[in-house]
């Protein structure tokens, strides 16, 4: 039998050592970490399809807003925009023979719009003026409503009307304006 | 650090190849990291290549640092008494040769061409050290090279390395080589000698008997006392009956006697060599002679006492051998290498 | 070199076994660490992602609310405002049936609509064609009426008819609305 060599004995110290490293390597690092791999993989494909779920719910609820700001494009201007007197007149002095708007008058917020009270006075020549301003009110610039009392006195061929005219727009409300501003 | 973790992981092993013409040695050492270390010494013949590859590639293996070590045999292997370059050009042609300055102050060198042709022959196993039989013979006798005037022969078995040192300095060195190993060439040396010198031997055997002073020594005539103890002439090996004639009894017998016989060949042809490289020594300008009277040799093959007694009768010189290992020389000298 | 011709190899102590396991095992743990570098880097780009999502729709969930209250706002003033018209409209049905009621014989100088009343001034040739022409209808009408009359100068009879309803009259208009 023939002396094995030291190099022999030198070689398999190392092969035996370099083994063991590479099986405690594998046991306690890599495969681990490759379960974890496995783990987090799968996580995430859940997670991401989650998140498509979310962004397509995002874009549906975006195009419902979009919607309905397109179709009430007119309404909402009218709720943003500031009553004054004098533009108001000036709109529909045209209509009657004379109109005058007295007494901006902040009332409380009813239903989370801020109401304010106007006081109207107009002379008309008939009473169908009155049902076409009635008309008319609707398509407005503001979203006004046309409230009671009213009155209606006849001097002469004219009917001097005063009646009372709730102009409703958005609250001014920091929070609320900050958010309709979005 | 980094080589005290390599001596402590690893075996040191020293691989050492003396190769001559008929066989080659291996010579390995292991060094352990505990300090122990084990001998391995193996004999091929040169012709057996595949057998001497196995055996260096099996030593090897063992253990990733090995040093393979190997004598440089190469007939233009030399050693010179000089270090400066003017001085060198005296002796070879610089370019040829690889060269190693000692720090004695002399140059020991080898022809390129030949460690090109060595390397290339042992390419297969490669090669750390190529070592010089000269710087091997100076090292064996480190502790005599420093005193008087001596000469100093390494034998190995196609050759012959020769210098003479005084003070640690190099006066002559040659490297001898023992091309042919035949009687025949004893016999080739005779003629050359003049026939001048030859009648001057003549002369010389002549001796005057007056001038000789009879000592009437006691000691001496006790050692005759001994004689009985002294070998018969047929117990000696040069005047058994054997040896000299040629036709032999018995094949195995006329093998030994063969042996015999080409042992006092080689060994006279060795000393006909020595004698001639004295000589020229003595004669050649290029070289400070001086006056030789003490040789030491590092026997590295097994020489008989013939040559020994040669030097001394023939020559009139002190002759002291020593017995070396010449794979273990290059092993250590291996080890001084790295260290 | 001190004593040798040739420098020694280079002798290095991973042999080529060494190498070859230490290149295998190198490359097993690459693999190994540089899979768990990923999956770290996975998961925390997963949690990441999970805390955006969550933060989306925490926003989404606000945006919806948000348009949520818009669509109830709008859905309000449209109501509010349909209400107010229908009841401008009906109130101008109304006067004009009670003008219509008036007949031609008797003439008024004065009309108070008042929320629950009515209270009108006029003139009158004589108490029958008033009895029978005015008051029996706005008697029919209202819950109580009175009535009573000045001497004018040309013999005719001024008259004062006030007449009361118990409830609401803008019910009442709005019935009689229905009913024509």
């Amino acid at each position: 039998m023939s002396k094995i060599t030291r190099q022999s004995i030198y070689i398999l110290i190392i092969s035996v050592f370099l083994f063991i490293f590479v099986l405690v390597f594998s046991f306690s690092s890599l495969i681990p970490e490759g379960k974890e791999y496995r783990k987090e993989k799968t996580q995430l494909l859940a997670q991401r399809q989650d998140l498509q779920r979310y962004q397509d719910f995002e874009a549906q609820t975006y195009d419902t807003l979009k919607k309905l700001q397109a179709n009430n494009r007119h309404i909402i201007a009218a709720f943003d925009k500031e009553f004054l007197p004098e533009r108001f007149v000036k709109k529909y002095k045209s209509s009657f023979n004379s109109l005058d708007v007295t007494k901006v008058q902040t009332l409380d917020l009813e239903e989370g719009f801020s109401v304010y009270d106007v006081k109207t006075s107009s002379q008309i020549s008939s009473p169908a003026v009155f049902y076409k301003f009635l008309d008319e009110i609707n398509k407005s610039d503001w979203i006004i409503a046309v409230n009671f009392p009213i009155e209606f006195v006849r001097d002469g061929e004219v009917l001097n009307s005063s009646f009372k005219m709730k102009v409703y727009s958005n609250s001014k409300d920091l929070n609320r304006s900050k958010l309709v501003k979005k | 650090m980094f080589n005290n973790l390599k001596k402590f992981l690893y075996t040191q092993i020293y691989i050492n190849i003396i190769a001559n013409a008929q066989k080659t040695v291996i010579y390995v050492e292991e060094l352990h990291s505990n300090g122990s270390s084990d001998n391995f010494e193996e004999v091929f013949n040169s012709t057996q290549r595949v057998e001497i590859y196995e055996c260096i590639q099996a030593f090897a293996k063992k253990s990733p640092i090995h040093y393979i070590s190997i004598l440089d045999n190469s007939p233009s292997c030399g050693a010179i008494p000089t270090c400066s370059k003017e001085d060198k050009k005296l002796y070879y042609n610089s370019s040829d040769f690889e060269n190693i300055c000692t720090p004695e102050g002399w140059t020991y060198y080898t022809s390129k061409r030949d460690l090109l042709e060595l390397q290339g022959h042992y390419h297969k196993v490669g090669l750390d050290f190529i070592f010089s039989p000269f710087i091997i013979l100076s090292n064996f006798f480190i502790d005599k090279i420093s005193n008087d005037i001596a000469m100093y022969i390494l034998i190995n078995e196609d050759n012959l390395v020769l210098s003479v040192f005084e003070d640690s300095k190099l006066f002559f060195a040659v490297n001898l080589d023992m091309e042919n190993k035949d009687l025949d060439s004893n016999d080739e040396l005779l003629m050359d000698i003049d026939d001048d010198e030859e009648l001057d031997l003549e002369e010389s055997v002549d001796i005057n008997l007056e001038n000789v002073d009879v000592d009437d020594d006691v000691e001496l005539i006790d050692e005759f006392d001994d004689m009985e103890d002294l070998d018969t002439f047929d117990d000696m090996d040069e005047f058994s009956q054997d040896a000299i004639e040629e036709d032999s009894v018995s094949e195995k017998s006329s093998k030994d006697d063969f042996e015999d016989q080409n042992g006092f060949g080689v060994d006279y042809h060795r000393f006909s060599l020595i004698q001639s490289a004295i000589n020229n020594f003595y004669q050649d300008t290029k070289y400070d002679s001086k006056f030789i009277e003490t040789v030491y040799i590092a026997d590295s093959v097994g020489i008989s006492n013939e040559l020994k007694k040669f030097l001394e009768e023939e020559m009139f010189l002190s002759v002291y051998v020593r017995k070396m290992n010449l794979g273990h020389e290059l092993c250590e000298l291996s080890k001084a290498e790295l260290r | 070199m001190k004593y040798s011709y040739i420098k020694p190899r280079r002798k290095s102590m991973l042999t080529p076994e060494i190498k070859l396991v230490v290149t295998f095992f190198a490359m097993t743990l690459f693999m190994l660490i540089s899979t768990y570098v990923f999956l770290l880097i996975k998961n925390s780009q997963f949690q990441q992602e999970e805390i955006d999502i969550i933060e989306a729709k925490y926003n989404i969930e606000r945006n919806i609310k948000i348009m949520e209250i818009k669509i109830i706002y709008i859905e309000k003033q449209n109501a509010l405002s349909q209400k107010i018209f229908t009841k401008n409209s009906v109130l101008k049905d109304s006067i004009k049936n009670l003008f219509d009621l008036v007949p031609q014989r008797i003439t008024l100088s004065k009309a108070e609509l008042l929320k629950n009343g009515l209270v009108l001034y006029g003139i009158t040739p004589n108490k029958d064609v008033y009895n029978f022409m005015l008051h029996a209808p706005l008697r029919s009408i209202f819950h109580r009426t009175y009535s009573s009359f000045y001497p004018a100068k040309n013999g005719w009879l001024k008259f004062v008819s006030t007449n009361y309803m118990d409830n609401d009259i803008e019910k009442i208009m709005n019935e009689e609305t229905n009913d024509e």
